[in-house]
């Protein structure tokens, strides 16, 4: 006999959700049940198109009894409730299987990813209790964050396989659902002060919206209330509670709790990774070591310890490398930042300080090289982040190198062509920029940057009427005025014309910045071309006009006087390495 | 002269129980300090090493004998350093001119001569080796096994700076159990075998496997290694004469007599003067029946005389063996007869880690209280000790002594040939003028059989005595050149009992100047003190003794005797013993540990009886005297504790303990800024309490707490003093057992304990830096009358009591004490911040165990607490 499962949701106004969320879960169950508490948007539209049982039900400010309403209305031996911000991950069928191979399990958790970055793949895995047997026995209990209890621990399960994908909110969004959850919260714990759930939940959403210090006594409660029979709550109130303590300052505290727990729970990883960041920040580097160490050594823990990824592996090396660098121990850091690396390299931060200890132990050429031997740079992201920092540290060479020699990994990437077409102007290859710049269409939203590095070629190539006269069309977009001005001024400099007065449209404040940005680009395309060779004297002369340009304010002086100096002193640094002291002695 | 020059001695041990005393006794008036590395003994070896009062360092045995050698330097604090292993005893000398070695400014390093006693076969053997030498940074061990410090000192003072120092080391590595001496070699040979493996000819490698293997009787095995380094040795070698002469004793050893004639007669080629060689082919030839040559061979062996493998007796005696053979060929020669000739010592190098004692006592005595005497003797325990009796049967009329010496072993009955006799009844016991010098003629015929005999101990006992079965064991402990195990006579039946020991002159039992005039009461009240401290159990310096004495050999070489000094008019011959031992420079002790029943009289036999079931202890004798001034010792005890804040920490169930089993609380509070102070006054109410605040904190000063919390508990005249932190107690069963034990605690100052390192409330830690638990550490201390304290003055960790303690009796009791003080996870972090505040380069404690403090997933243990 096949079982059959009931998805049962409650939904409001979530129009712009609900259909990622039942396009992927519609072939996994026999029926779904949406109980629509009062949308005023197109969500019951969209849940038509995917079931007939759609409900209407009077919002009483209570989620328990609306999802047992929706229980109420399922036929399905199984229950799985979703959310409609979640959305079912994982291989057909992987549902289906749960419940024939459940044996005498009655309900499972299913592991909730909740992510803090996209891109890099942090995320803390939860698991929440899901799927459950469709029973009289089993209902909903507690206004919000309402729970099915299962008396017996006995029959629940814990499942890998699917995961429930959670999708983040926009900020405003979030903070709106925090503040409802807070009331809700708020309101239920007057009626029920003693509930260690409620001081849970209570203690999450204050944290979640930076007031720690009322946070902090009822993540405390929680913690201390919750027995282990409630891991799956007592475990993130442990996390949550030291990140609490962290932020309110109080690291003794937190350290002492880690000492603590690490004790009760020895494979809890994310304790020894949290010890670690927590003697890190206290400058104990060589604890912080010993701490980052034993969560690598630890591993992925059990599932019903709350786990945030990379805490095992790819977050406590990169770490492991900042206390190793912290400790004067370089070689050590440099290990740990690839082992960073290469444990996630969707995770790029590791290459900043490794690109550091190699530039600074290795030179630039050296660098690139072992770069591209450990196979860095055919990963794009590392492969930008790499030539953006070679740009930043003055080898523009190397940068240029970096996506020249990997072009491949780029088809049809602007963000790829802008960013070639820089590293091409500012080492001199004009034309090859010129050519990248046309790559880019109008309709783009780099357009304007690309055009931006073509009028600064051909100044560089001395092409005056031709920078002049797209320098106008720039003009033409409101949005890119500032650049126009300022390049336009800088052409008239160069070829000793009068300055016209600022028009009205432009505020000196907004030229400013891009002024120093200019500034900064012509620096480095200066230190790339050598020191001590007087380079191309077109490019002096776009230099001095930025620096005409940059003293005619106040903000503009004070920043080229800073440049100055600096420049001044790598200057000094690197005649002593070249001669050695005895020079400036000389000067005397 | 300069300030005083101070010696370390450093030693690695693992699994020596057995001869660690031998060691640190033998070395511990010479030292500063003692340093005992321990590579992970399991059988207690820290214990004792403690108990006689080295510092004790865990080590990681790295197979490196060098790296160990290096730890113990790094770790020693004195001038010098000397090096010895616990298998070597320290050849006593006269400190003077081991002194004079160290303030000679020329000298970095001394060699001292080794005499290796090889084991049953092998005879004995000298080396030089540097083995006292400056404390120096540059001076550095070398080499993973056979290691040296010679070639680092001789590196930094341009081949200079060592001498030969006239000290004797006596190494008794090789004569010990098979067991101890089994993993010694699995040791070593493991070690050299991986050495070999880099460096598979090295000539010196071979040779000390071979020497390794020979060691266990392996003597093919051993030959082959020999017989390899031979071959790549090119004969300049330092320890090339050695090989050869092991690679023929080898071939002696495995009765190859052919090839010991014709590897003999090589390296006479080369060495034709060699008496060693000479001997061993002279042996050949004598096993090979040829008389003739073997007798040239020897007698020229005797004419060059320089024979390190025997003695000139033994060559002398096998020549004679050898002559006599040639007038009277022998039929068969048992081979192994051939090794008595090299080994007339072997009885005492099998047992040369025993003291060989000669009980001896001049026996005229009525049988019935000589049978008790000699029942006495034989219950004696013999532990450490081999036993021979010698008995002076002096007219008497029963068998009691033959009878005795059928049931024993090693009994020897001599004559009584003198005249003379004396008169006793029942009152006391009239002795004649020249009854006492006939037995002071006896016992000076035992002093010389003993010295003839190479005895290192005779014990002389009066045969109306009747000794407690320990009393030989802990005379022999005490390491005395002469004591005497006091008695008590009443010397007439109406006096008070008196002991036979006194303090100077007759019998004067009072300590007085020259010219004080003391008057009657005062030297009444002061021989009362005397008699009170010898009512205690102790061991004290006393002017005259006898009857129950024992007598080392170093005394006997000194010339000690019990003959007349003619120019002193005192009678009785032991108090001219005495007073010629006190003129050799030897001093003369009394203890009274033990004391034996005295029969004075028939009568007294069945006060015996009752005293052989339960021997009174001396401070229940004195009380039965009539002098009743010593207070009872009931076991009062007095829990003194430092306290700083603690309201928040352990002191509320630190002291609901203490309340089970104190009498009397004394606590220092150091400025404490809480309620501490009220608390532990609410906690122990009903209880005599003695509360001094401090103004100002000085905990930054351990030891001047420490010194302030002693003197304060001094102040208050206590019995037992249990210095505890305010967050150590004992396990929950100890209170009831606290109290009995010290109760009956009569041969005991001070008690030590294991200190367990909770983690939790439920485990403690056990790891490499966290092993306190595994070492007993004193908690309990006697209130030691004239106990003169001293401390170790190091701001932190100086110690809770005196240094000097250790100079007491001590014991070990199995309690455990709970150190709570790592429980509370903000205490680990206080207390870690604050080491590495007061100490951060690890001074005065272990920088790697502060930083373990905080280690993530630590090792702990469950409590036991069943």
């Amino acid at each position: 006999m096949n079982s059959r499962i009931s998805l049962a949701m409650i939904v409001k106004d979530e129009a712009r959700l609900l259909a990622d969320c039942l396009e992927a879960v519609k072939d996994e169950v026999d029926e779904i049940i949406i109980v629509d508490t009062g949308s005023t948007d197109q969500t019951a539209t969209i849940a038509r198109d995917y079931t007939d049982l759609v409900y209407s039900f009077t919002w009483k400010g209570n989620f328990s009894a609306a999802r047992n309403f929706a229980l109420q209305q399922a036929t399905g031996d199984w229950i799985l409730a979703l959310d409609a911000d979640e959305v079912i991950q994982g291989e057909p069928g992987s549902l289906r299987s749960l419940i024939n191979n459940a044996g005498d399990k009655e309900a499972f958790l299913l592991p909730l990813h909740n992510p803090i970055a996209n891109s890099t793949e942090e995320f803390n895995t939860f698991f929440v209790l899901r799927l459950f047997k469709h029973t009289d026995r089993y209902q909903y209990t507690g206004k919000i964050h309402e729970q099915v209890s299962i008396p017996d621990p006995e029959k629940v399960a814990l499942a890998q396989n699917p995961i429930l994908k959670h999708k983040p909110l926009p900020l405003r969004i979030q903070h709106q659902k925090r503040n409802r959850n807070l009331r809700s919260l708020l309101q239920a714990f007057q009626n029920d002060p003693y509930n260690p759930f409620l001081h849970y939940y209570l203690g999450v959403e204050w944290l979640m919206l930076g007031k720690e210090s009322y946070a902090l006594p009822f993540l405390q409660e929680a913690y201390l209330r919750l027995s282990d029979e409630n891991l799956l709550f007592r475990a993130p109130a442990l996390k949550y509670l030291i990140v609490c303590l962290r932020t309110s300052g109080k690291s003794d505290e937190a350290l002492s709790l880690c000492l603590e727990a690490s004790l009760n729970y020895p494979t809890f990883t994310d304790l020894f990774y949290l010890g670690g960041l927590l003697f890190e920040e206290k400058e104990e580097y060589l604890m912080a070591l010993k701490w980052f160490k034993h969560a690598i050594q630890c591993g992925t823990p059990q599932a019903l310890f709350s786990h945030l990824a990379g805490s095992d592996s790819f977050l406590a090396h990169y770490h492991l490398g900042f206390c190793y660098e912290k400790l004067g121990r370089t070689i050590e850091a440099w290990q740990a930042y690839k082992a960073a690396l290469d444990s996630n390299p969707r995770y790029p931060y590791p290459l900043y300080p490794l690109f550091l200890i190699l530039l600074r132990e290795k030179g630039p050429a050296d660098c690139y090289q072992y770069l591209d031997i450990k196979g860095y740079l055919d990963n794009p992201l590392l492969c930008l982040t790499a030539a953006n920092l070679f740009y930043l540290a003055n080898h523009v060479e190397e940068a240029f190198r970096c996506l020249d020699d990997h072009k491949d990994l780029f088809p049809n990437d602007e963000r790829y062509c802008l960013n070639l077409n820089k590293y091409c102007i500012y080492s001199g290859r004009f034309d090859k920029g010129l050519e990248l710049s046309e790559q880019i269409s109008q309709n783009s939203a780099k357009f304007s940057s690309a055009q931006t590095l073509s009028i600064i070629a051909l100044i560089l190539l001395g092409d005056f009427p031709k920078a002049k006269s797209l320098a106008i069309t720039l003009w033409q977009t409101p949005l890119t005025r500032g650049e126009a001005h300022i390049l336009l001024k800088a052409i008239r400099l160069i070829n000793n014309e009068t300055i016209v007065p600022i028009p009205p449209k432009i505020h000196e404040q907004e030229t400013i910045p891009l002024l120093k940005e200019f500034y900064k680009d012509y620096l480095h395309y200066q230190e790339s071309q050598g020191y001590l060779k007087s380079g191309n004297p077109l490019a002096n002369s776009w230099g001095e006009a930025l620096e005409t340009l940059l003293k005619s304010s106040e903000e503009g002086s004070d920043f080229l006087l800073v440049t100055y100096t600096h420049k001044l002193e790598t200057l000094q640094q690197r005649f002593s390495e070249i001669f050695g002291m005895g020079w400036r002695a000389d000067e005397h | 002269m300069n300030t005083k020059q101070t010696v370390s001695l450093c030693m690695i041990v693992k699994n020596e129980r057995d001869c660690l005393p031998a060691s640190l006794k033998s070395v511990q008036s010479f030292v500063d300090e003692m340093i005992v590395i321990d590579t992970g003994s399991d059988d207690g070896t820290p214990d004792i090493a403690l108990a006689w009062g080295a510092r004790v360092i865990p080590f990681v045995w790295t197979e490196d004998f060098a790296a160990a050698r290096n730890f113990a330097l790094r770790n020693a604090s004195s001038d010098w350093i000397l090096v010895l292993d616990a298998d070597e005893v320290f050849q006593v000398v006269d400190p003077e001119s081991f002194y004079r070695l160290l303030y000679n400014s020329q000298v970095e390093g001394y060699f001292l001569t080794i005499k290796n006693r090889l084991g049953p076969t092998l005879g004995e053997s000298d080396d030089q080796v540097v083995r006292l030498f400056r404390n120096k940074l540059e001076y550095q061990f070398e080499g993973a096994i056979h290691e040296q410090v010679a070639p680092a000192i001789l590196r930094q003072n341009g081949g200079k700076g060592l001498a030969s120092a006239n000290l004797t080391v006596l190494h008794f590595g090789y004569l010990r159990n098979q067991q101890i001496a089994k993993n010694k070699f699995a040791r070593n040979s493991k070690i050299i075998e991986k050495e070999l493996l880099k460096n598979p000819q090295n000539p010196f490698l071979l040779y000390c496997l071979g020497l390794e293997y020979y060691q266990q009787n392996s003597i093919a095995d051993g030959l082959e290694y020999m017989t390899k380094a031979l071959v790549t040795m090119t004969g300049q070698e330092g320890y090339f004469e050695d090989v050869l002469l092991n690679v023929a004793l080898g071939y002696l050893r495995l009765n190859d007599t052919l090839r010991l004639l014709s590897f003999t007669s090589k390296v006479l080629i080369m060495y034709p003067n060699h008496a060693d060689f000479l001997f061993l082919r002279g042996t050949a030839y004598f096993c090979g029946k040829n008389y003739q040559k073997a007798s040239l061979d020897l007698e020229r062996c005797l004419e060059i005389g320089t024979s390190k493998l025997v003695t000139l007796e033994q060559a002398k005696s096998l020549l004679k063996t050898t002559l006599s053979a040639l007038q009277d060929p022998p039929q068969s020669i048992d081979f192994k007869l051939m090794y008595n000739h090299t080994n007339s010592k072997e009885r005492q190098e099998q047992t040369a880690m025993k003291h060989h004692v000669l009980i001896a006592s001049p026996v005229k005595q009525k049988a019935n209280i000589l049978s008790e005497f000699l029942e006495s003797l034989s219950q004696l325990k013999i532990t450490d000790a081999e036993v021979y009796f010698v008995f002076l049967d002096d007219h008497n009329e029963h068998r009691l002594l033959s009878q005795f010496a059928q049931d024993h072993p090693n009994v020897r009955i001599y004559p009584g040939d003198l005249q003379g006799d004396y008169h006793c009844d029942e009152s006391t016991h009239h002795w004649r003028e020249e009854l006492i010098w006939k037995v002071a003629d006896y016992k000076d015929r035992f002093l010389k059989l003993a010295l003839d005999e190479g005895f290192d101990y005779l014990f002389l006992v009066d045969s109306d005595l009747w000794l407690n079965p320990n009393t030989l064991v802990h005379l022999l402990s005490l390491n005395k050149d002469i004591v005497s195990e006091v008695f008590w006579t009443r010397w007439n039946p109406d006096l008070i009992p008196l002991p036979q020991v006194w303090l100077r002159d007759q019998y004067m039992l009072y300590s007085s100047e020259r010219n004080e005039a003391l008057g009657e009461e005062e030297a009444a009240l002061r021989t009362q003190n005397f008699i009170q401290m010898l009512s205690r159990p102790g061991t004290y310096k006393v002017g005259g003794l006898g009857a129950c004495t024992l007598i080392s050999r170093h005394a006997l070489e000194r010339g000690v005797s019990f003959q007349e000094i003619y120019n002193l008019g005192l009678s009785g011959e032991d108090r001219h013993f005495c007073i010629r031992a006190a003129a050799l420079g030897l001093e003369l002790y009394a203890d009274t540990h033990y004391p034996p029943f005295h029969i004075y009289r028939e009568s007294e036999l069945e006060t015996l009886q009752e005293y052989k079931k339960s021997p009174p202890s001396p401070v229940k004798l004195s009380q039965s005297s009539a002098h009743q001034q010593i207070d009872p010792i009931l076991g009062k005890i007095t829990l003194a504790m430092l306290i700083r804040n603690e309201s928040e920490r352990h002191i509320e169930r630190v002291l609901q303990q203490g309340r089970e089993y104190i009498d009397q609380a004394v606590i220092l509070d150091d400025a404490s800024d809480d309620d501490t102070v009220h608390l532990c006054q609410e906690i122990l109410k009903g209880i005599p309490l003695i509360l001094h605040s401090n103004e100002k904190p000085m905990f930054h000063n351990e030891v001047s707490l420490r010194k302030q919390l002693w003197e304060l508990a001094l102040s208050t005249n206590p019995e037992w003093i249990v210095i505890l932190d305010a967050d150590e107690m004992f396990e929950e069963n100890a209170p009831r057992q606290l109290r009995e034990l010290l109760k009956h605690s009569h041969d005991v100052d001070y008690y030590s304990f294991r200190l367990y390192d909770l983690w939790t409330e439920t485990h403690y830690r056990d790891d490499s830096h966290w092993q306190a638990h595994r070492w007993y550490r004193p908690f309990i201390l006697r209130n030691v009358p004239g106990f003169q304290a001293k401390w170790q003055e190091t701001p932190q960790h100086c110690g809770r009591f005196p240094k000097n303690i250790i100079e007491l009796r001590g014991a070990n009791s199995p309690l455990r004490v709970k150190h709570l003080g790592w429980i509370r996870p903000q205490d680990r972090l206080a207390k870690y911040y604050r080491y590495k505040q007061l100490d951060p380069q690890g001074a005065f404690g272990n920088l790697e165990q502060y930083e373990s403090i905080l280690d993530p997933a630590p090792n702990l243990k469950p409590w036991d607490n069943s």
